[in-house]
């Protein structure tokens, strides 16, 4: 669940702007520096940057295509390198490519390799092995969870130093599908994923499926002077109040996904710093709309009415949040519609919905898992609290992580659920709320949704996209079952001695902790 | 004796062979399989399909129990089904690791809950025997990762002195990976230091009562002499039952103590197998701690008829 | 050891039943806990899932006298109704292992070998798997709820109850009056009911304490690991829990439930050693500790 899908979209503003940025070159690669952030001091080299992630497990993988976990995905930023990688504005941004274009249609797109890119094993980065990593997400018996996405792909050729690929039908935004980590590139016929190889800034040291891995620098990275410590050390310390221990007694240098609600505590500490990113995650329970209760739009809207979205974002986030308006698209989101009110906490509304629809004093269960996303079962129980004004009964049901995504989701009416951040409108919603959508858990889906995206990316006009885009909100905010009572900050701990890691709006998806420009000032 | 001994094995085959059937079915019962769930909620259903037809899961259960039996009776632990790597070698590097928290643990805490409990018993009734019997219950009265997180809180956020991650670097000389694993070590004795000592003390006790005791403290024999050559033989059956029951524990038990440390031990390996319904991990580490069980009771039995004299010259 | 004669018994016994100092101590906790356990609804000043409170962790708010829980909650009222629910299940829970563990113990230990052989066995490979990797399996199996929770627990301690009570019923099976009551042509249920639970009476007592106690804790254990009691609801274990990133705070919300715990567990066990050392019968093994 949590990695980028993409699914075909074309717009006209962000065509323009991803092949702006590749040709003009503008990233300032190579000196060390993140643009937009000052540095006070010039980075250090060397030390052992160790990072504490949530869970491993022992089918944690170093094959990029396999990856599961927050976990798989910093270790193989850590070792790969993509096509492209995601910008902190969640744009594409150079990397093996080193620049690319569409043609007219969108259909056909040519990456140029960049020169002196090197394997871990001295290799140079060839267009051969960009094939090869990325037909091992194409074909029937692949495992790649990207597989749906990489399936656009009718066709990977090599043009002497580019490689080129066609897409079945146009899509603006396809250079951002290849910054998942699992498109990682790796050497033509690699198979072996316990000995890893790749061209990213660290390279094979130790891994022990479930426990750590230690990864050492790769001294021939093509970005210059990168990276700055010898080794980066990733393993998992589950239980969060461990993680914050380890973080507060200066034993780990960045603590993955702290608990909001120790936030307090984390400032006054002096030796400890937030990363703190907004972004669209989106922790929500989902109604599911083919089925009683939910299938009742007055009752949708009723429980909608009920949801005191201050009390939440303040209560459970302390204020690390957005206020959602039971869509999926976020504030910071450029198409955010804001010409739609925010849905008001309005018993006495909910109660005429409820009667509407013949729940009065009605019982409604809820089913959640901490595995639900940060602070679902607290929502689920501040809910309970504010639905008792409307008169409605809610019971909480929160069930074990083990199974629940497989066995509970989905199983139930109303269940709470997460969706990590998107780059863009189109792919939330291509997501999750399309008729083919896979990860259509609300099972609110008709022609108009599927029609009003397709014209979305058809049309090249901002305002009008826009336009297109409130109607697409507008549905799902007075329709769909989607109750959204706020978007979660991503919020990491670091140490206040590891340097040149960025808030990035997309979580641990993107290579935040791949340890490529992070340094120890201590 | 030979032939209780002998008995006592029989029955621990015997036991062993109910616990396999008991580790199979129960990892029948679990909902959901291991391709739901390494393939995660938004896989396609053809993807899913393909993985559980690699791996076998749409065999007959008698099938796969019997596979697994005969592996695991000529030593085979089986394959992993999340990673494919063989159980063995992701077992290894546990093993040793939960060996060496509960070995460390053990030489610590079982002669200090014996001393305890001796002291406690030759001094009974005194205020000496009430702290020991009180505070030893204080410390089990407490939830095990309430006990984690306070000392990790006092003696490695506040004070700094212990690290609050062990460290498993095999490299590292023993002091440093005695302090570094003191925190988990200190809150495991908290957890099996009360029922031993407890134990041992009631024990020695119950021996002074009974009249072979009387006789010698009518003899003149000193108190401290009679605890320890008379009295603490003839309780060492129990005591040793006890023992064998809290280094189970030590082996087996301290999934809270390795969740609350992020120490990567075998329970947690266990415990990451239920998440992914891995069976063959479920199987393999449920058997390693069922053997542990069996062998240590085991162990204590044969133990305790060498040392009680009344079944030494029987037979 | 129980045959001491009849009339040093009675009066030994009469002494013994005076509570020393400790056991008053041990009665008087009890009692109170009871007593705020019966009456939660009038003493608590707030329900136990109202959020009284933006601010988690506060040690101490105008309307909470103990402070606010994670989720701004009072902790007064969660640890009174906590009472409630902590002393409750595990009760529940300690009834129903030791209704079944008692009945299968007997049955087990009067029946022919091969009952006792398979009821034996089958208990030796349950109590063989770590209790916690047990409850684990069976409440992924069957999903968490309250009363998944208390068999899972009673299922576990029930084991521990069948062997205690095998070993003294095997004890009590070959004395003289139940060789009369079996002359006298009793059926296998009433001599259990009338001869053997009878004078097995006193070890078993003082194991319920400890599985009484041995309960409330592994329920705190299973809350650990996300498996116990539902929220909101007020549970010590699931307090601290919930709350133990409040201990980083020095939060009471984190401390003062493990201290209710460590109170009741203390009390429990305080009087289990009086009960014992009072009666003059003999520590079973298995008892002691």
């Amino acid at each position: 669940m949590t990695h980028f899908k993409t699914k075909n979209g074309i717009s006209r503003r962000q065509f323009g702007q991803g092949v702006l940025t590749a040709s003009a070159g503008a990233y300032a690669l190579g000196t060390g520096l993140i643009p937009g952030v000052a540095w006070a001091e010039t980075p250090k080299k060397g030390g052992t940057i160790r990072i504490a992630m949530e869970s491993s497990s022992p089918n944690d993988t170093l094959d990029p295509i396999k990856i599961t976990s927050n976990m798989d995905a910093a270790r193989c930023t850590q070792i790969y390198n993509n096509l492209v990688r995601m910008g902190n504005d969640l744009r594409p941004e150079p990397a093996i490519a080193e620049s690319w274009e569409a043609d007219g249609t969108a259909t056909i797109w040519t990456f140029k390799i960049r020169q002196g890119v090197e394997f871990h094993n001295g290799k140079a980065v060839t267009p051969a092995d960009v094939i090869y990593s990325l037909n091992r997400h194409r074909g029937e018996d692949t495992e790649s969870r990207i597989k749906a996405f990489m399936e656009q792909i009718s066709d990977i050729t090599a043009d002497g130093n580019n490689v080129v690929i066609t897409i079945s039908s146009p899509n603006a935004e396809f250079p951002i599908t290849l910054a998942s980590p699992r498109a990682g590139i790796i050497p033509e016929g690699h198979t072996e994923f316990e000995n890893p190889v790749g061209s990213g800034p660290f390279k094979m040291g130790e891994f022990k499926a479930g426990i750590s891995s230690t990864f050492v620098r790769h001294e021939n990275y093509w970005r210059d002077g990168l990276p700055h410590a010898d080794a980066v050390e990733t393993f998992s310390i589950p239980d969060p109040v461990a993680r914050a221990n380890a973080l507060l007694s200066g034993e780990i240098h960045a603590a993955f996904s702290v608990d909001a609600k120790t936030v307090p505590l984390f400032e006054m500490s002096p030796n400890v710093e937030i990363i703190a990113a907004k972004g669209g995650q989106m922790v929500y329970n989902a109604l599911m709309c083919d089925r009683a209760p939910t299938d009742n739009k007055d009752f949708r809207t009723a429980l909608k009415y009920l949801q005191d979205r201050e009390r939440v974002l303040k209560g459970v986030y302390k204020g690390f949040g957005q206020i959602g308006n039971d869509h999926p698209i976020a504030p910071s989101d450029p198409m955010y519609c804001a010409d739609i009110p925010i849905r008001p906490y309005d018993p006495d509304k909910a109660k005429f919905h409820l009667k509407a629809a013949g729940m009065e004093g009605a019982t409604v269960d809820i089913y959640t898992s901490t595995t639900a996303g940060p602070g679902n079962v607290e929502q689920s129980l501040v809910f309970q609290q504010t639905a008792a004004a409307g008169g409605l009964t809610v019971q909480v049901h929160q069930t074990p992580p083990e199974g629940y995504w497989s066995h509970t989701a989905e199983k139930y009416p109303i269940f709470g659920s997460h969706w990590n951040a998107r780059p863009t409108a189109d792919l939330m919603y291509a997501t999750i709320h399309m008729t083919t959508s896979p990860g259509n858990e609300t099972k609110y889906m008709n022609e108009t949704i599927d029609q009003l995206i397709t014209q979305a990316r058809a049309e090249l006009e901002d305002t009008k996209r826009k336009a297109i885009w409130c109607d697409l909100q507008m549905i799902i905010h007075e329709e769909g079952g989607d109750m959204v009572s706020c978007f979660v900050d991503y919020l990491h701990g670091r140490s206040a001695s590891l340097m040149g890691i960025e808030p990035h709006p997309s979580g641990g998806l993107s290579d935040q902790f791949s340890g490529e420009t992070a340094w120890l000032s201590a | 004796m030979r032939n209780l001994i002998l008995r006592r094995l029989a029955l621990g085959l015997v036991t062993m062979w109910v616990v396999s059937l008991l580790v199979f079915a129960s990892t029948e019962v679990l909902p959901g399989d291991v391709a739901e769930s390494i393939l995660g909620k938004d896989a396609p259903d053809e993807v899913i399909a393909a993985m559980r037809e690699r791996l076998g899961l749409n065999r007959p259960a008698y099938v796969r129990y019997w596979d697994w039996l005969s592996g695991l009776l000529v030593g085979d632990l089986g394959v992993s089904l999340g990673s494919g790597r063989p159980i063995a070698e992701l077992i290894d590097d546990r093993l040793w690791n939960t060996v060496r928290l509960a070995s460390v643990t053990a030489i610590i805490a079982v002669p200090l809950a014996v001393i305890l409990g001796l002291v406690s018993a030759m001094k009974a009734g005194t205020l000496m025997d009430r702290s020991i019997s009180i505070g030893t219950l204080c410390m089990i009265s407490l939830p095990e990762f309430f006990v984690a997180a306070l000392l990790v809180y006092i003696f490695a956020v506040k004070l700094r002195w212990l690290p609050a991650l062990p460290s498993v670097n095999p490299n590292s000389s023993i002091w440093e990976s005695l302090t570094s694993m003191a925190l988990p070590i200190m809150t495991l004795t908290f957890a099996v230091l009360a029922h031993m000592a407890r134990m041992t003390r009631n024990a020695v006790i119950n021996v002074l009562s009974s009249a072979y005791i009387e006789m010698a403290l009518l003899k003149g024999v000193h108190n401290w002499r009679i605890i320890l050559f008379h009295a603490f033989p003839n309780a060492l059956s129990p005591i040793i039952n006890v023992i064998a029951l809290n280094l189970a524990y030590l082996v087996a038990g301290v999934v809270i103590v390795e969740t609350a440390f992020s120490y990567p031990g075998l329970a947690r390996l266990m415990v990451d197998g239920v998440a992914t319904r891995d069976i063959p991990m479920i199987q393999a580490c449920g058997m390693i701690f069922c053997a542990t069980y069996v062998s240590l009771n085991l162990l204590a039995d044969i133990l305790s008829i060498l040392t009680n004299p009344r079944l030494r010259t029987q037979n | 050891m129980t045959a001491s004669p009849e009339g040093s018994k009675e009066t030994s016994e009469r002494d013994n039943l005076r509570p020393t100092p400790t056991a008053w101590i041990a009665i008087f906790i009890i009692v109170f806990w009871v007593l705020v356990a019966v009456f939660a609804p009038i003493l608590a000043p707030f329900s136990h899932s109202e959020m009284i409170s933006f601010e988690s962790f506060a040690v101490v708010e105008e309307s909470a006298f103990l402070g606010t829980d994670y989720l701004g909650r009072d902790v007064l009222s969660r640890i009174i109704f906590g009472a409630r629910m902590t002393l409750g299940l595990a009760l529940i829970a300690t009834i129903i292992s030791f209704t079944t563990g008692i009945v299968l113990g007997f049955v087990a230990a009067i029946s022919p070998g091969w009952v006792d052989q398979v009821l034996s066995r089958t208990v030796d490979a349950i109590m063989a798997f770590p209790s916690i990797m047990l409850a684990l399996i069976i409440i992924g199996g069957v999903g968490t709820s309250l009363p998944v929770v208390i068999l899972t627990v009673a299922l576990i301690d029930a084991t521990r109850v069948f062997r205690l009570s095998r070993a003294l019923a095997l004890d009590a099976s070959v004395m003289d009056y139940v060789s009369v009551a079996r002359a006298r042509g009793e059926d296998v249920g009433w001599i259990m009911l009338h001869e053997i639970l009878p004078n097995t009476m006193t070890p078993l007592a003082a194991e319920f304490g400890i599985r009484y106690t041995f309960a409330i804790l592994f329920i705190s254990s299973l809350s650990f690991l996300g498996l116990g009691v539902q929220p909101p609801v007020a549970d010590w274990g699931v307090m601290v829990k919930e709350n133990l990133q409040g201990l980083l705070f020095g939060a009471p919300a984190a401390l003062l439930p493990a201290a209710c715990i460590g109170t009741i567990s203390v009390a429990v066990n305080l009087l289990v050693d009086w009960f014992l050392h009072r009666s003059s019968t003999m520590i079973p093994e298995e008892l002691m500790g």
